[in-house]
C-alpha cells in the first residue's frame, strides 16, 4: 500500500496549482522524471507542464527541472520559485546546492537515501550545509531510491523509482498513469522500472 | 481525446509533418536541433514523404528552401542565434523574390558571451528582412501558428516568407498539452502543397526572379514590397478565422487581456506575456488594474490592434527581451510611433528583461509594475533585472531556482 503521509495533497489534488521542483544529477533521469510525470498527470485529466532548467549539460553536475500540474491551463513560463514538493533523486546533491530554495510552507520534501527523514531534517536545520532550509511545517521523508534501481535495474538511475516514490508521497498521481507512461516510453524494459517504481512508493519513510 | 505532452520542438516537427512539406533544409542549432532531428525520424519511418537537404550552413539551408520554393514546393527550415544571423542575407532575397519559406525559431540570443538561452535579439535584428514574424507564447501555439503560417504565407495575395518565434528552452524544451488537428482537418486547412498560384521557376515558361532594378525604379518595388507585408493582415485576420472553424481555438494578431478600463497595460513578445498575465491577474485581485497585449503578429506591425488594446490606459509598458544596443528596446519604438499620433497619449515606458534566458518570474513582472505604478520616470528604458541599472534604483535579488 502506498505510504501516504496523512496530512498529503491528495484530498485537494484536483483543484489547485502543484509546483514541483525535481533535483538530481545529470544521468540520473531528473529531465525524463519530470517529463514522464506531467505526461501521467495529463492521462489523469491535469493541465501540466515541465520545464527543465538547461545549463551545459554534464553527467554528475546539477541538474533540475519544474513540473507543475493543475485543473486548467498554466499561464507561467518559468522555472518555480516556490514549489510545493521537492523530489531529490541523488543522496548527496542536497548537500552541496540549496536545492530547498523558495520552498513553500509545508511542503513536502522527498528524499532518496538511506538516512531516516529525522538524520536528514537535522542536517538541513543543523548549519554544517552552504545553507539551511528555511521552511519549518514541511514534511519530510525519504526513500532509499537508489538501493532500489541497483536491485531491480542495476543501475543507480533513480528517475523511475523517484516517480514510484513520488506518487506515495504527495498522493498527487496514482501508481496506474505513471506505469502507463513507463510501459509506453521504455516498452520492453518497462517492467524492471515499474517494479521500481511500486517498490519505492511503498518504501517511504516519514518523519515520526 | 487525450492530448499529447509535447515540447515546442516536436510541435514545431509535428506541425510541419502535417503540413506535408516537401523540402526541409535546415542546420542544427541549439535549442531548435530536435525539430530537425524529429523531421528525419518521419521521413525515415515514412511518416511524411520530404526530400531532406544535408547542408554545410544555414546560409545554404535557407538557400535551398528558397529555391524549393521557387519551383512550387512547400519549404520548412528551422534556426535561431548565430545560425538566424547567417541566413539573414538569404532571408532579404527570399523575401524580395516572394518565396513563401516558412522557418521556425526557438529564439536564442546573440553571441558573444556565449550564451544559450532565450531572447529576442535573433529575430529582432531581422525584423526588416520583409517577413511575416509571429510570436508564440504556449507549446500549443507554436503548433497552430505554423500551420497557420504555411496558409498565410502561400496565399495568393501574400506570397511572403513568414518565421514563427518560440522561447528556446522556455518553450522549445518545455512539454506542455498539446490538441493536434488530425490529418484530414489540416489537408481541409491547406491547400495541397505546390498548387500555390503564383510566379515559379518552370523552364517551359521562363522567368527572371532577383534581378538588378535601377535607381529609377527602386522605389516602386520597395512600395509594393513593404505594402505586400503590410497588406497581409488582412489575410493574417482571415486565416486565424478559417482556423477558428476548423480547430476551435481562437486568436488575433494581438492577444489582449483584460485591457478594457485598465491603467497600465503590459506590451511584449513571446511567452513572458503569458506569465504577465499570470500576474496581471493576481494584481487585479489586489484592486491594481493591470491588463497585457501580447504582440503575436510583429511583423507586419497591428498597429489598430494594439491602439485597441492601449486605447484609455495611463502607462504602456513595453517589455523588450532584446537590446537595440545604443538606443534602447527594439519593441519600443514601434509602440511609440503609433502612440505618439494619438490625441490620447499614454505615459509609454521600456523595460529590458530576461535577456540571455534570465527567467521572467511573476516577481519579475510585479517589480516591473510597482516601479512603473511608483512614478518611476528614469532614463527611457531601464533594466529592472539586471545590476547597477540606476543609481538609487536597487537591484532585487530574487532567490533563484537550482
Amino acid at each position: 500500500m502506498p505510504n501516504t503521509h496523512p496530512e498529503s495533497a491528495s484530498a485537494s489534488a484536483g483543484r489547485k496549482l502543484h509546483e514541483i521542483r525535481l533535483a538530481g544529477r545529470g544521468g540520473q533521469g531528473v529531465v525524463t522524471a519530470g517529463d514522464l510525470l506531467g505526461k501521467a498527470a495529463v492521462r489523469e485529466g491535469f493541465w501540466a507542464q515541465s520545464i527543465p532548467t538547461f545549463g551545459p549539460e554534464r553527467r554528475g553536475a546539477l541538474s533540475s527541472a519544474t513540473l507543475r500540474m493543475g485543473p486548467e491551463e498554466i499561464l507561467l513560463k518559468c522555472s518555480t520559485a516556490a514549489p510545493g514538493v521537492l523530489l531529490v533523486l541523488d543522496p548527496t546533491i542536497w548537500t552541496q546546492f540549496n536545492v530547498t530554495a523558495g520552498l513553500v510552507e509545508e511542503a513536502v520534501l522527498v528524499f532518496n537515501t538511506t538516512e531516516a527523514p529525522e538524520e536528514v531534517e537535522a542536517r538541513l536545520r543543523g548549519g554544517a550545509l552552504p545553507y539551511r532550509l528555511g521552511v519549518e511545517r514541511c514534511r519530510i521523508c525519504t526513500v532509499d531510491a537508489t538501493g532500489i534501481a541497483l536491485a531491480v535495474l542495476g543501475r543507480a538511475i533513480t528517475n523511475t523509482a523517484m516517480m514510484g516514490a513520488f506518487c506515495g508521497a504527495t498522493g498527487l498521481l496514482g501508481l496506474e498513469p505513471v506505469e502507463a507512461v513507463l510501459a509506453e516510453r521504455f516498452g520492453k524494459r518497462a517492467s524492471p522500472n515499474i517494479e521500481a517504481a511500486r517498490a519505492a512508493r511503498d518504501a517511504i519513510r516519514w518523519r515520526a | 481525446m487525450t492530448a499529447e505532452f509535447w515540447n515546442g520542438t516536436m510541435a514545431a516537427a509535428a506541425a510541419a509533418k502535417q503540413a506535408r512539406v516537401q523540402v526541409n533544409a535546415a542546420y542544427p542549432i541549439t535549442p531548435q536541433t530536435h525539430t530537425v532531428e524529429y523531421l528525419s525520424r518521419f521521413v525515415n519511418d515514412g511518416e511524411l514523404d520530404a526530400r531532406l537537404c544535408k547542408v554545410e550552413s544555414e546560409h545554404s539551408a535557407l538557400s535551398a528552401c528558397a529555391g524549393a520554393a521557387a519551383v512550387g514546393a512547400r519549404a520548412f527550415t528551422a534556426s535561431c542565434s548565430q545560425g538566424l544571423a547567417l541566413m539573414s542575407e538569404v532571408m532579404y532575397f527570399t523575401s524580395g523574390m516572394r518565396f513563401p519559406v516558412v522557418m521556425a525559431v526557438a529564439n536564442r540570443t546573440l553571441s558573444v558571451p556565449v550564451n544559450i538561452w532565450a531572447d529576442h535579439q535573433d529575430t529582432l535584428v531581422n525584423r526588416d528582412a520583409g517577413w511575416i514574424q509571429i510570436y508564440t507564447q504556449t507549446v500549443q501555439e507554436i503548433y497552430d501558428l505554423i500551420l497557420l503560417a504555411f496558409r498565410i504565407a502561400e496565399h495568393e495575395d501574400v506570397c511572403l516568407p513568414a518565421l514563427v518565434a518560440y522561447d528556446g528552452f522556455i518553450l522549445s524544451h518545455a512539454s506542455e498539452p498539446v490538441h493536434p488537428l488530425d490529418q484530414a482537418a489540416v489537408d481541409a486547412f491547406l491547400p495541397p502543397p505546390g498548387s500555390a498560384d503564383r510566379p515559379l521557376l518552370d523552364p517551359a515558361r521562363p522567368l527572371q526572379f532577383g534581378e538588378v532594378l535601377f535607381p529609377d525604379w527602386y522605389p516602386d518595388f520597395e512600395l509594393k514590397k513593404h505594402r505586400a507585408l503590410a497588406d497581409s493582415l488582412g489575410t493574417i485576420r482571415k486565416a486565424f478565422e478559417e482556423f477558428e472553424a476548423a480547430s476551435g481555438r481562437r486568436y488575433a494578431p494581438v492577444d489582449a487581456f483584460a485591457t478594457d478600463g485598465a491603467e497600465m497595460v503590459i506590451v511584449g513578445l513571446g511567452s513572458m506575456m503569458k506569465t504577465a498575465r499570470h500576474t496581471a491577474e493576481k494584481l487585479r485581485e489586489d484592486g491594481v488594474r493591470v491588463g497585457t497585449a501580447a504582440l503575436r503578429v510583429f511583423r507586419p506591425f497591428p498597429a489598430e490592434d494594439l491602439l485597441e488594446a492601449v486605447g484609455g490606459c495611463r502607462t504602456v509598458l513595453v517589455l523588450d527581451r532584446d537590446i537595440g544596443y545604443g538606443t534602447g528596446g527594439m519593441v519600443y519604438p514601434d509602440v511609440t510611433r503609433i502612440l505618439y499620433h494619438e490625441d490620447h497619449r499614454p505615459d509609454v515606458l521600456n523595460f529590458i528583461v530576461g535577456t540571455g534566458g534570465k527567467d521572467i518570474t511573476p516577481a519579475t513582472i510585479e517589480r516591473c509594475v510597482e516601479l512603473a505604478r511608483g512614478g518611476y520616470r528614469g532614463r527611457v528604458e531601464f533594466w529592472p533585472d539586471a545590476r547597477g541599472a540606476e543609481e538609487g534604483v536597487p537591484y532585487t535579488e530574487e532567490p533563484a531556482a537550482p
